[in-house]
């Protein structure tokens, strides 16, 4: 039997299609409509279309009476009942089929949008939420990031700053240096001018990290050391700074750095008169592992301690620095001078194990 | 290196020339900080250096150094006027052929790169000691 054309009509269509009567009554239906009511075609055709929808059968008729007036798709809406029970709200476009009327009651072409097309609607707003939410997003990340360059520059403008201000506050010392008349003002100002050197060498050194929380105390002992080395110039005294794995916090290992830098001048200047040789060794401890205290040995093997050594300006900044930081200074003989200098690491979350 | 004698490769002295170093090396300073170059100018002259001029910008820096052909430069990054020192030391590398030691507390990863062109022959990090100013010169004239 050959497919009746209309039939073949609504089978191309790929949206949900309805052939109903101006009155009413389902006629035709594609395989999309099926699909959307759930429901073989035997159970469409032929029932009045007010059955399947969920609207007021005036509603429907009103609907049914606007499509009948127009040749080209009008729009509307219907509410229709599908198997499962849910009502899906759709929309509707209806025109009086051209040509395929019957002589007594016009045929509508009825096609629907089906509910997935309001979700791709929805969807489509999320979409269009979401890209504006990451234009935001993008739009607060580029000013983040600006904002962040802003502080690295003013930032790095800051240590530059610094620096070159230890440098400016070296340079009136040495002002103040050859301007001294008395020996004994010469001297102050100039023991004034090395500790700030060694100051100077700490900014360097730290601000040269990456982090600045902690720093690896005995490489930076190290450089400290090198550094009177450099200033007394001695060659025949040597300089041993034990190796240990000491990380301190910022400011304990700044006050260190100072403490050394005294106690060790102090023994270049001290310790071994008349070129004497000899060697001055520092060694930093952890009294136990996961201990707060810590423990400063400076030792030489020099002529021992006399009064200068006992009392002079550095001890006083020795002492100060200690007791600031919960620890004391104890200077006694040993094979020359022997400091000891306890400190407290108040953060204490830092490791120490011998590396040898 | 540890632990090292104290002393050891200290400051340049005059009288102990190679073939690279001439007998009493012509240095130019140039720094916008009247402090620094005063600094500089004692370190260097105290350890027998010859200071032929300091400058505090770069026009003054590359006439300076036209006039007075120095062995070296001493160069601050941040001078005053409009040029900078990499700019400045640049200028005195192309037309008279004398190159820069970098004097600055501009260390970071982005400047270092920028001093580059400049073929600087080395660099002093701010803040300096008398003795790290002085090692860091005597290493840059025996590396020309």
């Amino acid at each position: 039997m050959a497919v009746d054309p209309l039939q073949r009509f609504l089978a191309v269509l790929d949206e949900p299609a309805l052939l109903v009567t101006a009155s009413g009554v389902v006629r035709r239906t594609n395989a999309p409509a099926l699909r959307l009511f759930g429901r073989l075609a035997g159970e469409i055709e032929g029932r009045a279309l007010a059955g399947l929808t969920a609207d007021p059968p005036e509603k429907v008729s009103a609907l049914l009476r606007l499509f009948s007036g127009s040749r080209t798709a009008v729009i509307g809406s219907l509410s229709l009942h599908t198997d499962d029970g849910v009502v899906h709200r759709c929309r509707c476009r209806g025109g009086r089929l051209g040509g395929a009327d019957d002589p007594d009651e016009p045929l509508l072409l009825l096609r629907f949008e089906e509910a997935a097309h309001d979700r791709s609607k929805v969807l489509t707003e999320k979409v269009v939420a979401l890209n504006a939410e990451i234009r935001r997003s993008k739009l607060a990340q580029h000013q983040l990031e600006a904002a962040l360059r802003q502080k690295n520059m003013l930032l790095r403008e800051l240590h530059h700053r610094v620096k070159n201000n230890l440098q400016v506050l070296l340079g009136i010392l040495l002002l103040g240096e050859q301007q001294a008349k008395a020996p004994e003002a010469l001297a102050a100002i100039h023991d004034a001018r090395l500790r700030v050197e060694a100051m100077a060498l700490l900014q360097r050194l730290f601000y040269q990290k990456e982090d600045l929380s902690r720093v690896d105390v005995i490489p930076f002992l190290q450089e400290i050391c090198a550094g009177v080395a450099r200033t007394f110039h001695r060659p025949g005294i040597a300089v041993r700074v034990v190796p240990v794995e000491i990380s301190l916090p910022l400011d304990l290992a700044s006050a260190l750095g100072l403490i050394v830098n005294e106690l060790l001048t102090n023994a270049f200047k001290h310790a071994f008169p008349d070129e004497q040789e000899g060697e001055v060794t520092v060694r930093l401890e952890r009294e136990r592992s996961d201990g707060d205290l810590l423990t400063l040995v400076v030792e030489d093997n020099g002529r021992g301690p006399d009064g200068v050594q006992r009392s002079g300006t550095g001890l006083l900044l020795v002492r100060g620095l200690a007791q600031q930081h919960g620890g004391a200074c104890v200077v006694e003989a040993g094979s020359g001078t022997r400091c000891v200098v306890t400190l407290r690491d108040r953060q204490r979350a830092s490791s120490s194990r011998p590396l040898h | 290196m540890w632990p090292w004698r104290a002393g050891e490769a200290m400051l340049w002295a005059a009288g102990e020339s190679s073939a690279a170093v001439p007998a009493r090396p012509r240095l130019l300073i140039v720094d916008d900080d009247w402090l620094i170059r005063l600094q500089i100018e004692h370190f260097l002259t105290a350890a027998g250096f010859e200071i032929v001029g300091a400058a505090a910008d770069a026009a003054t820096a590359v006439a300076l150094a036209g006039r007075e052909r120095p062995d070296l430069v001493l160069m601050d990054i941040r001078l005053s006027g409009p040029v900078d020192g990499i700019a400045a030391a640049q200028e005195i590398a192309d037309r008279f052929g004398i190159r820069s030691l970098f004097v600055s507390a501009h260390t970071d990863p982005g400047t270092l790169a920028r001093t580059r062109r400049a073929q600087p022959l080395g660099w002093v990090p701010k803040p300096f000691t008398e003795a790290e100013l002085l090692q860091g010169v005597k290493a840059a004239l025996a590396a020309r």
